[in-house]
Formats: C-alpha cells, sequence, structure tokens
C-alpha cells in the first residue's frame, strides 16, 4: 500500500473523533527547528460536513484487538487494515505543517498489541517531531487505556494534549457494547493524567523552567445515542469529568451505526439535535456558572426538542425573573436567554457611562426577541408577562443543526453563545 | 486616503500621527457624520514625511491613552472600508470624554468602528489559517492571498514565528504586495517585485498528499455543505489546494 493510500485509510479510519482543537499551548521553536503553538488555535479548512481542520488527525494504525460494536474499526469488521511508520508520520506532518495546512498531529490508534506497546509507538513519533524536528507546533496524542502510568507520564512531556476516550457514559453499557474496555482502567488514566497535569503547574509556580505536562490539558469523547443513557446521566458526568480529573473539554458525538449489530440502535440519522444540545449544556456548565444537578431539577431527564436548555431553565425559574439590566450582576445577566457573555460584558460597560434604553439593549447585540421576556430596566418590564406556552413558542428554535440554515451545527469547535 | 493601499512604503506612521493629533485635539474638526465614510482629505500630519521618532512617540502616547485606541488604529488603517475618518472622529471624542467611550456600545460610530475592525480582525484570523504555501524551486515556502483588507503587516508575526528563520513570502495579489522575510529580516515589496514572489504552479508530492487527506477526513454521515462555507467564504477558495480537483 502506498503512501498515499494509507493516509486516506488511516485519515478515515480517525474522523470519528470530534476533537480538532489545537488551543491552549504556546511553544516557540529554537535554532534549527519549526513552527509555534498559538493559544488560540487556529483552523486551516472545512470539510463539507462544516468541520474545521485543524490538526493531520490519523490513526497510527487501524489494526485493533478489541471488538467494540460502535468502531468502524473493530477487530470484527472485514476492512483493509494498515500502519503507518513513525518516519512516515513525521515527514507528512512537517509538510503539512510548512505549506500551513495544519497546527500540527492528532495522533491515535487501534490497539494492535500490548497498550504498552502501542503507547510507546506514538510517543516515539512525538519525541522525533519535538527532538530531532525540533517542532513547537501542536501535538495531541490519544492515551491508550490500559499502558502503563511511566508511559502516560512520557507521552505529557513531548504532547500539547492528551486524550484517553470515556467511549460510552456508563461500565454498563461499556460492557455491553465494548467489553474489551473497563471504564474503571479509562478514569484510572484520566485521574493520572490530571494529576501529573497539577503536579507540574505547581512545579512550573516554583521552578519556571519545568517542562509543562501537556499544556493544553486533557479531553474526551463519548457517543451519545448507542445506548440507552439519557441527557441527565450524560450531563452528570462531564460535569463530574470537569471537576474531578480538570478535563478541558468532553466531546460529544452522534452515533452513526458503521455495521448492523443487535445490541445497538440502528437509527437512519445520527442524533445531531441532541448532540447539539448537549453541547449547548456543556457551554452552560463551563461559561455560563451552571450546575449540572440545575439543569434537570424536575423529572425530565432530556433535553427538550424545541427549546435550548438555558430558556428550558430560565422558563421553569419565573421567580428569578425579570433580571434588571440597569443592576444586575454578570452572573445574572447570563441567566437571561438572548445575553451571552458579550452582550453581559456591554451592558455592564456601557451602564458605567450612561444610562441604558431598551434601543441600546438592541443595539448592543442582545437577542430582545428572546431577552425581553426576562429583563426590565430601572424597575418596569421590557415586555407585558404572557403565558408560559406563548413565551415558550417566541423561543423555540427551530432549525436543526447539520440542516444549512446558517446556524451552526455543534461540531467541537465551534463557539456556542446564547443570544 | 486608502491607506492600506497609498501609504504602503510608509507603513501606518502618517495615520499613527494623525491619531495622535486627533486625541490631542490638534487636528482640525473632523468630517461631519453623514460624510464619515467618504473619501477625505489627507489630514496635517501626513502632509509631512513622518519623522520615525515622532511616530515611535505617538504609539506611546496612543498606547499609554489605552492599548484598546491603538488596536483600533491599526486595524482602521488596515481597513479597505474607509473605516479612517470615523476612527479619527472617536479618538477625537475619546480625547475629550476619556477611554471609557470605547466601550460604550450605545454610541453609533463605536458600535460601527468595532464591527469594521471585528472583519479586519476576522480576516487576520482567518487567513493565517487559510494561506497555502508553496515550495518553489529557490528553496522559498510563498502563499498568494487575496484578502479584503491589507491585511499583510498583520500577518507578518505569526508566520514569522512558525517558519522559525525560513524564507517564506505572503503576496496579496490584487493589491501588488508582498511581504518577504528572509534570514530574519523582513521586507514589504510592491508592484511586479511582489508579483514574482509568486510560488510556481505546478503541484507538489505534498500537495496530492493534502488533497487525499482532506477528501478522507471528512465525515460523510455529516454533510454540512452550508456550514462549511459559512466558516470559509467562497471568494478564499481560489487558493485552497484542497477544494480544487
Amino acid at each position: 500500500m502506498d503512501l498515499g493510500e494509507k493516509l486516506a485509510l488511516l485519515a478515515a479510519s480517525a474522523r470519528y473523533d470530534a476533537s480538532c482543537a489545537s488551543s491552549g499551548s504556546a511553544r516557540v521553536s529554537g535554532t534549527g527547528g519549526i513552527g509555534a503553538a498559538v493559544p488560540a488555535g487556529v483552523c486551516h479548512s472545512w470539510t463539507g460536513d462544516g468541520r474545521c481542520v485543524s490538526l493531520l488527525k490519523v490513526l497510527y494504525s487501524n489494526a485493533c484487538r478489541n471488538d467494540c460494536a460502535y468502531c468502524v474499526n473493530r477487530s470484527s469488521a472485514d476492512i483493509r487494515r494498515a500502519s503507518f511508520g513513525a518516519e512516515e508520520l513525521v515527514s507528512l506532518t512537517v509538510e503539512f505543517y510548512r505549506r500551513n495546512y495544519v497546527e500540527g498531529l492528532f495522533l491515535s490508534s487501534g490497539v494492535f498489541s500490548d497498550p504498552d506497546i502501542v503507547m510507546e509507538r506514538l510517543i516515539e513519533v512525538a519525541r522525533i517531531l519535538r527532538e530531532r524536528e525540533g517542532f513547537a507546533g501542536y501535538i495531541h496524542l490519544k492515551g491508550i487505556p490500559g499502558c502503563g502510568e511511566a508511559l502516560l507520564r512520557k507521552a505529557g512531556l513531548f504532547a500539547d494534549r492528551i486524550s484517553v476516550n470515556i467511549e460510552l457514559p456508563t461500565s454498563r453499557s461499556l460492557a455491553l457494547l465494548a467489553p474489551q474496555k473497563s471504564g474503571a482502567e479509562i478514569l484510572g488514566s484520566m485521574r493520572l493524567l490530571g494529576e501529573a497535569e497539577s503536579e507540574s503547574r505547581e512545579d512550573a509556580a516554583r521552578l519556571r523552567s519545568t517542562p509543562r505536562f501537556a499544556p493544553a490539558g486533557q479531553s474526551t469523547q463519548l457517543i451519545v445515542g448507542a445506548s440507552p443513557e439519557d441527557d441527565r446521566c450524560i450531563v452528570n458526568l462531564a460535569a463530574a469529568l470537569y471537576r474531578r480529573y480538570g478535563l478541558r473539554r468532553v466531546y460529544y458525538s452522534a452515533f452513526m451505526p458503521v455495521a448492523p449489530d443487535p445490541r445497538l440502535p440502528s437509527p437512519t440519522s445520527p442524533p445531531l439535535l441532541r448532540e447539539h444540545r448537549l453541547y449547548q449544556a456543556d457551554w452552560l456548565l463551563r461559561f455560563y456558572g451552571y450546575g449540572a444537578d440545575e439543569l434537570f431539577e424536575g423529572a425530565e431527564s432530556s433535553f427538550a426538542a424545541d427549546i435550548d436548555p438555558k430558556c428550558s431553565w430560565a422558563l421553569g425559574h419565573p421567580s428569578f425573573f425579570p433580571v434588571d439590566a440597569c443592576r444586575a450582576s454578570y452572573a445574572e445577566l447570563l441567566r437571561v436567554p438572548g445575553v451571552g457573555p458579550a452582550g453581559a460584558r456591554r451592558i455592564l460597560a456601557s451602564r458605567s457611562s450612561r444610562s441604558l434604553r431598551s434601543e441600546d439593549l438592541r443595539k448592543m447585540g442582545i437577542a430582545l426577541k428572546r431577552a425581553s421576556w426576562f429583563l426590565s430596566l430601572d424597575g418596569s418590564p421590557l415586555r407585558e408577562p404572557a403565558q408560559p406556552e406563548v413565551i415558550r413558542a417566541s423561543l423555540a428554535d427551530h432549525s436543526p443543526p447539520g440542516k444549512a440554515t446558517g446556524r451552526p451545527a455543534p461540531a467541537g469547535q465551534l463557539e456556542l453563545e446564547f443570544s | 486616503m486608502k491607506p492600506g493601499e497609498d501609504s504602503w512604503g510608509r507603513g501606518p506612521g502618517g495615520f499613527i500621527l494623525a491619531a495622535r493629533d486627533a486625541l490631542d485635539g490638534m487636528a482640525g474638526e473632523g468630517p461631519p457624520c453623514g460624510e464619515l465614510f467618504a473619501a477625505t482629505e489627507a489630514r496635517p500630519s501626513e502632509r509631512r514625511e513622518p519623522d520615525e521618532g515622532e511616530i515611535w512617540a505617538a504609539i506611546g502616547r496612543l498606547r499609554a491613552f489605552s492599548i484598546e485606541l491603538y488596536d483600533l488604529c491599526l486595524l482602521s488603517w488596515m481597513s479597505s472600508e474607509g473605516l479612517q475618518p470615523l476612527f479619527l472622529e472617536v479618538a477625537r471624542a475619546a480625547g475629550i470624554s476619556g477611554s471609557s467611550i470605547l466601550f460604550d456600545y450605545s454610541r453609533q460610530s463605536i458600535r460601527l468602528l468595532r464591527a469594521g475592525c471585528a472583519r479586519v480582525e476576522r480576516e487576520i484570523h482567518r487567513l493565517a489559517g487559510l494561506a497555502r504555501f508553496g515550495l518553489r524551486r529557490d528553496g522559498l515556502y510563498s502563499a498568494p492571498l487575496e484578502p479584503d483588507h491589507a491585511i499583510l503587516p498583520a500577518l507578518a508575526k505569526h508566520f514569522l514565528e512558525r517558519f522559525s528563520g525560513r524564507s517564506f513570502a505572503l503576496v496579496d495579489c490584487r493589491r501588488r504586495l508582498a511581504l518577504l522575510s528572509t534570514e530574519g529580516e523582513l521586507r514589504f515589496l510592491a508592484g511586479r517585485g511582489a508579483l514574482e514572489l509568486l510560488p510556481e504552479t505546478t503541484a507538489s508530492e505534498a500537495e496530492g498528499l493534502w488533497k487525499l487527506y482532506f477528501t478522507a477526513t471528512e465525515n460523510p454521515g455529516r454533510l454540512n455543505p452550508g456550514l462549511q462555507r459559512r466558516f470559509m467564504p467562497e471568494r478564499y477558495w481560489k487558493h485552497l489546494t484542497e477544494l480544487h480537483s
């Protein structure tokens, strides 16, 4: 198999991993080296699915001992198998980088041998890039579950980000669909990565020259809709991962059947709207100050299809509103549907120099169609109260993601704003 | 005045002096609001050849007043939408009322200026990713660009770090301008000299592999070409090798 065929095969095998972020790291190369990692990350292209291409995202090998029902590379699948050599990957990364095609390398792999051996191969590619080529671009390495602690620690010295995929929300589902994987093992790797990261941060505070362990932190991905868990379960899990192991990102990937299997549902299209709602909830956890328990207070355990989770919360808490734009804190403003972080900051900045009128709010980019139900100005509500169902109908976002309506679909790298 | 084009040889120096004058209330009355986007006469500071020391002092003055104002100054200078008179108007108002007005989004001038500058900034960030370099026979990596705004200077730092001392060129084909970095030295070229830095058109092996990769990494189960165009408007496609068969 020539290099082109191998590249096409091992890129297609890796495309189900949603993460492509290249942000969160700052490096510069020394003399004779190449590249620099940019903290904000850079997108280099967008494929026809609307997702950004930031890294050369490939598998080292698509040969795999595991037989995970949802995976295109499962051991029982009848597909061509191939592996890269380390030098091939190094050369592809550097050539693509120089031409400004990518920010760096995202290297994952099927478990073609003992996890330690697979992990060593991935680390070796990153080591050559960093040490021999002086490569200061971005490297994302996949942690192979079950590999030794020392190897994960070593990987973090070369990589900007490491991720171990949790795959499914519960051990029960893992046992059913990915029998060779263990939830305890996956979480153990995450705990270790979290500890190594915070140790390195503490060391760096004492001695600045300490090499940083995976400066862009760790992320993970889970598949939505392959197993019966509800949104409440998934959101609680994500919140716990952020809190306990200091994850930077949880990626949600709508399940797409790759082969008929009696253990799996067979949807005609991937549950993109559900994935979208989970990303919205994830943003609420990370940027809007919501707790996971706040998003499901009643008997509901799945997000509504017609309105986003922030609107759901607002409709369920009429006593919190109206929020007064002239006096409310940043945190209170963020709870108003139609007001995002940028809008809330603008309200605070503008009201320090003049009194606000509703016309000003509109000019600041506040979506008054939604926000006017929930805001007041100096004690006067912007809008007469109405029946909850009337408000709900006006808050509905009817455009499901994935349709070309001009609204963003929920790829991992998108900025989601509730405005 | 089209600062991004006409004042290329001088860089933004003349405009920075005009900004300092506006801030300190030294320039004449600005154009009336209705004519903000009309072509305007050169301001007093721009009539003479700017002196380097004076420009540095003016940069210091603007930055000391507000980093935000200095950023808006450079972005307005690069804009091809005629933002410069509006910027000077805002600088004059900030000189009178203080830097907090730069954040007063209820003012129309601030909203228009910031929206215009945001378009320039977005294009800088976009083209940092969408520039496609070809390797010329003489060993130079060169990228052809056709940006809406005259943003080459804003890309210099990014690509200097990225190329770590290796030679590279960025060519603005439409404005016939180029930025060339050789052995750590940065030069700006205009006219034919700029266009001579364009890459050769013969396809390389790396380009072929990149096209294969780009096709394979797309997820056919989630096609959404509308979103692809939204992030990567078609006017930039001309130089994106992965989109040409």
